[in-house]
């Protein structure tokens, strides 16, 4: 199932429909197309017409299974989070890749401060609401108001008193205006949402921007401090599929108190483009985004440079800076083997709303200069548009995206439905073979519906006795080795922190990097990981392989090839507080109040062992309760489906191998049986190829 | 030397922010290394004259440096560089290129250990993305005294385009910097580079303002008289060879401020009054004279008397 690759700009056809009230002033003067995401749609099309068929041939008991799967299938919705600094771009970027400039507001000054889910082409789980913004929770705005939310509780341990006065006063402004702006009472609001039909630029900009009172606009912003997130549904008939699209307010400015929020939005995605800012191009600040997202596979990861409008010479300066990309994320112990794509948003929405005439002259040389060392050969052919659109890198990173999700979450989406559909045919298929050898006396059966019970029940019993035991080894395992190293890198700091204290005296500040600490984890949770996927493995074969016995036993028949498929484990999310922010990567003037404080060696050593203990525990908990707990679930619910999934089919298999083969071509006609076993065959073959 | 030294003027902000290139603009030489990329260099400190450049290391020993091999010097051992150029700035003011801040490549320390030299520091901001929390962050930990002398350059204005983007960029960061520098400058430093005689282009770029807001903190510094301090490489280096000096536009526009008729004419020195004749002279000062300032390249003998002539100059140039 290779997709086709290189975006083809088409220009016949004007104005694609925009789809959303917003985008009427922004028309799309040049119809883009998506390669990449018609092959994800084209994929998925198919394999519904499979799903379809097979509906169209099974009884009504089969179809009402198929059907299930079949929406599973259709509920696929690949995501991706933007994430980047203030002023990076996310948002002019997330507007140029859904092809809407100007649908999601943007501003010179940082502007948007919620997580805002652009549901593309996807159903409304209500289909009279399209947009939804949901309110902080009464404890979650607590924790923001009483203390600054984890990052007051950053300085306060880190001893940046200066820092914590500040976001002091920045809570106490905050709720001053969430007041000012939503009166007295604004606090019954917390916990709530409010929903609307439609999506307008007004709407937005009162739940998901900054604001600026002064501009006059005193609408603008008015529900911004207590928003959480929000979640559009937009049509869009150009996109072939359905997409989220996930933008995140800027780190490293006033709202950096929202990280944990940035964090969960960026789990909510399977994939993830962090975008830079071309003329700085990787900065400490961006590290920490690296950092979040680190310990994903790097196939999930896109780095988009944006902005290189800006730079005077990009033929030059882009391979200068791509080559210092991955020096830094190289000495940064990151992933390397990251796809790194150069463009510019704003070149992108310039061709989209039809206005590259107006770009500036210093944008209009640069993009000169950039298309001549890129698309050299297609100077002559391409239009203005064209090479624009291809300048502006949005193709190649709709392009990229596309490919990750085609063989991420869609290709598992496929298969693990495919295994399901595949099973159910395979039973159909049994019943089918039993009935021809009994027409053809050839059987002998001997089991009843009681004994066949009681099977099922030790497979079962056996199996999740037997995943509980491994996982709870593994388990025990990892708890220990985790424990032991966190004790080790606490002791080598320590010791590190003495033996600064003893060479350079106590005024000379010192910092230790939790680098060591989160590769040691995230590489111990990589080995657990692979363990647990591997005893789910086994034991889900292991099943399998009981059920395809059991139903040989239960029809006393050997079918040539047959076997039961295994049953594939959904995907875990990473872990979340991995790539938190802790103490120990904050920046050296921090540390000074901490350390400024304290007097003789045993005061530092004890304090310092305690302030990282505070700091690390979460996420070593996060590691031992929550991941753990994830997988747990996730194993045992995709071997406790499967099971209970055999258990219906064999069940009703022993029931309707009673209707004989006679009686099937009585209900069917002759012609009509034979057809149905061609049919079935098909599907099986035509299965078979998404399964595995 | 005794009394007073020249003032030091660091140039700060987060890589890839201009620096070097307003070092550039400053020094209308090109000696310093721009990219876009984070230029890793330790800090490299501008001193007027032709003494051979060197390295300093961290334990105070120096070693001599072919200006050509500048890039290779290590960020590691290295406390900072020492350049001497005959540039017409440095007369006035010693530099100080720091290292960008928020380089993930680089320690906070390298820059760290030299701050302390500085007396004012000339803050590089990128417009687009001008006063991000990781500067303000830095920015706080340097005391009071030297904020209050410091300048926040908004650098690549020209990159947002349309006045009342532009008025509302500079407001945001008004309000978000307040008390925390002396003044705050948009400009854009390439098209100043390019202005060439261009009056109106220069003054366009903001260059002009920002020349003038540090040719009053030069002289509000030198004025205030700045106790010397360890620099023994300056010890016999009062007098300078005849070489040409490069001509830098910011110090030509200290060249062209005015003073008050009276200025004494021992000082006025030939050659940037005839650099500078050739454009039109500036005339608008109210209530000042439009006699043309200039340091002298011969100063009389001795470092001493030059810095007491200068400040003079400088405290002259206040006029009524």
């Amino acid at each position: 199932m290779a997709m086709a690759v290189g975006a083809v700009v088409k220009l016949d056809d004007q104005a694609a429909d925009s789809g959303t009230s917003v985008t009427a002033d922004a028309e799309v003067a040049i119809e883009r197309s998506f390669p990449g995401l018609a092959g994800i749609a084209e994929a998925v099309h198919d394999f519904e017409d499979v799903l379809r068929d097979f509906i169209a041939m099974a009884d009504a008991e089969t179809a009402k299974k198929v059907s299930r799967i079949l929406t599973q299938t259709s509920e696929i919705e690949p995501s991706v989070t933007v994430i980047g600094q203030i002023k990076a771009g996310k948002t002019s970027l997330v507007n140029a890749m859904i092809g809407a400039p100007g649908l999601l507001p943007t501003d010179v000054n940082p502007w948007t401060s919620v997580v805002t889910s652009l549901h593309i082409n996807t159903p409304s789980p209500d289909a009279n609401v399209k947009a939804r913004f949901r309110f902080f929770d009464a404890a979650e705005w607590d924790r923001l108001i009483s203390n600054g939310g984890r990052i007051g509780q950053l300085a306060a341990r880190a001893g940046a008193d200066d820092e914590l006065e500040k976001l002091r006063l920045q809570v106490v402004e905050m709720r001053d205006k969430a007041k000012a702006r939503l009166g007295r009472k604004f606090e019954l609001l917390l916990g709530t949402e409010h929903r609307y039909g439609a999506v307008d630029d007004a709407l937005l900009k009162r739940y998901v921007c900054v604001g600026d009172e002064e501009l006059g606009a005193e609408d603008q912003g008015r529900f911004t401090d207590i928003t959480k997130s929000a979640d559009l549904y937009i049509t869009r008939p150009d996109i072939p599929t359905s997409l989220c699209v996930r933008d995140t307010p800027g780190v490293n400015d006033t709202f950096m108190m929202r990280e944990q929020i940035t964090i969960n939005a960026v789990r909510d995605s399977r994939s993830c483009i962090v975008v830079l800012s071309a003329h700085q191009a990787l900065t400490t600040m961006d590290m920490a985004l690296i950092r979040l997202i680190a310990h994903r596979a790097s196939r999930e990861i896109i780095i988009f440079v944006n902005r290189i409008d800006e730079l005077s010479d990009p033929a030059t300066q882009v391979p200068e800076i791509q080559k210092s990309i991955i020096e830094t994320l190289a000495k940064n112990s990151a992933p390397t083997n990251i796809d790194i794509i150069f463009g510019s948003a704003q070149w992108a929405n310039s061709v989209l709303s039809g206005q590259i005439d107006d770009m500036t002259d210093d944008s209009t040389n640069a993009a000169i200069n950039w298309t001549r060392a890129a698309f050299a050969d297609k100077v002559d052919t391409w239009t203005a548009e064209q090479l624009v659109w291809h300048a502006s890198g949005v193709p190649a990173l709709l392009h990229s995206l596309a490919q990750r999700m085609f063989e991420g979450p869609v290709l598992e989406t496929l298969q693990k439905s495919a295994r399901q559909a595949l099973n159910l045919a395979q039973s159909l298929d049994v019943v089918d073979q039993v009935r021809i050898m009994e027409h053809d006396g050839d059987l002998n059966r001997s089991m009843t519906p009681e004994a066949l019970d009681a099977e099922l029940t030790r497979i079962e019993q056996d199996c999740t006795a037997k995943l509980t035991q491994m996982t709870n080894m593994v388990c025990a395992d990892f708890t220990q080795r985790i424990d032991q190293s966190y004790e080790r890198f606490l002791e080598r700091a320590t010791s590190s922190l003495i033996e600064h204290l003893q060479t350079n005296g106590e005024n000379a500040v010192w910092q230790y990097s939790p680098l060591g600490l989160r590769m040691l984890l995230s590489s111990s949770y990589q080995v657990v990981l692979k363990k647990m996927h591997a005893i789910a493995a086994e034991v889900n074969a292991e099943a399998a392989r009981h059920m395809a016995e059991l139903y040989a036993k239960t029809f006393a028949i050997t079918v040539e090839g047959f076997k039961i498929e295994v049953p594939v484990v959904s995907y875990i999310p990473p872990p979340i507080n991995l790539g938190q922010t802790i103490a120990l990567d904050l920046q050296v003037s921090w540390w000074k109040g901490w350390w400024q404080r304290r007097r003789g060696y045993q005061a530092f050593a004890e304090d310092f062992y305690a302030l990282i203990r505070a700091e690390t525990d979460p996420i070593i908990n996060d590691l031992k309760t929550i991941q753990i707990g994830l997988f747990r679930e996730r194993t045992q619910g995709t071997l406790l489906d499967f099971l209970q999934e055999q258990r219906e089919l064999l069940m009703s298999a022993l029931a309707s191998s009673d209707v004989s083969m006679d009686e099937m071509k009585e209900l069917f006609g002759v012609n009509a049986w034979e057809d149905r076993q061609d049919c079935l065959a098909t599907i099986m073959d035509e299965l078979a190829e998404y399964a595995d | 030397m005794q009394g007073s030294r020249k003032p030091r003027i660091a140039i700060m902000g987060e890589f890839s922010s201009g620096k070097s290139t307003l070092c550039n603009l400053l020094l209308g030489a090109r000696p310093l290394l721009e990219k876009v990329t984070a230029t890793q260099l330790p800090p490299v400190w501008l001193s007027h004259g032709s003494a051979p450049a060197y390295v300093e290391d961290l334990d105070g020993i120096r070693h001599p440096l072919d200006v050509a091999d500048l890039a290779s010097v290590s960020l590691e051992g290295t406390e900072h560089v020492r350049i001497f150029l005959q540039s017409d700035l440095l007369r006035y003011t010693d530099l100080i290129d720091m290292p960008g801040i928020s380089d993930p490549s680089m320690s906070p320390e390298v820059w760290e250990r030299m701050a302390h030299l500085a007396d004012a520091v000339l803050w590089c901001t990128h417009a687009t993305q001008a006063w991000r929390q990781s500067e303000a962050g830095v920015w706080n930990g340097f005391p009071q005294e030297l904020r209050a002398d410091s300048l926040l350059l908004v650098t690549r204005f020209d990159k947002i385009v349309g006045e009342s983007d532009r008025l509302r960029v500079l407001k945001r960061v008004s309000i978000e910097t307040k008390g925390l520098f002396s003044g705050f400058f948009p400009i854009s430093l390439t098209q100043a580079m390019a202005a060439g005689d261009d009056e109106d282009k220069w003054r366009a770029t903001g260059a002009e303002a920002f020349a003038e807001a540090l040719f009053d903190l030069v002289q509000r510094l030198t004025e205030r008289g700045l106790t010397p301090d360890r620099d023994p490489a300056m010890a016999g280096m009062g007098n300078e060879t005849d070489d040409a000096d490069e001509q830098s536009p910011i110090a030509a526009r200290f060249a062209r401020l005015p003073l008050p008729d009276e200025a004494p004419a021992a000082r006025v020195t030939p050659r940037r009054v005839t650099a500078s004749a050739d454009r039109p002279m500036r005339q608008d000062g109210a209530g000042r004279g439009a006699t043309v300032i200039s340091f002298t390249d011969r100063p009389a003998p001795g470092g001493e008397v030059k810095d007491t002539a200068m400040r003079s100059a400088l405290t002259q140039g206040k006029g009524p």
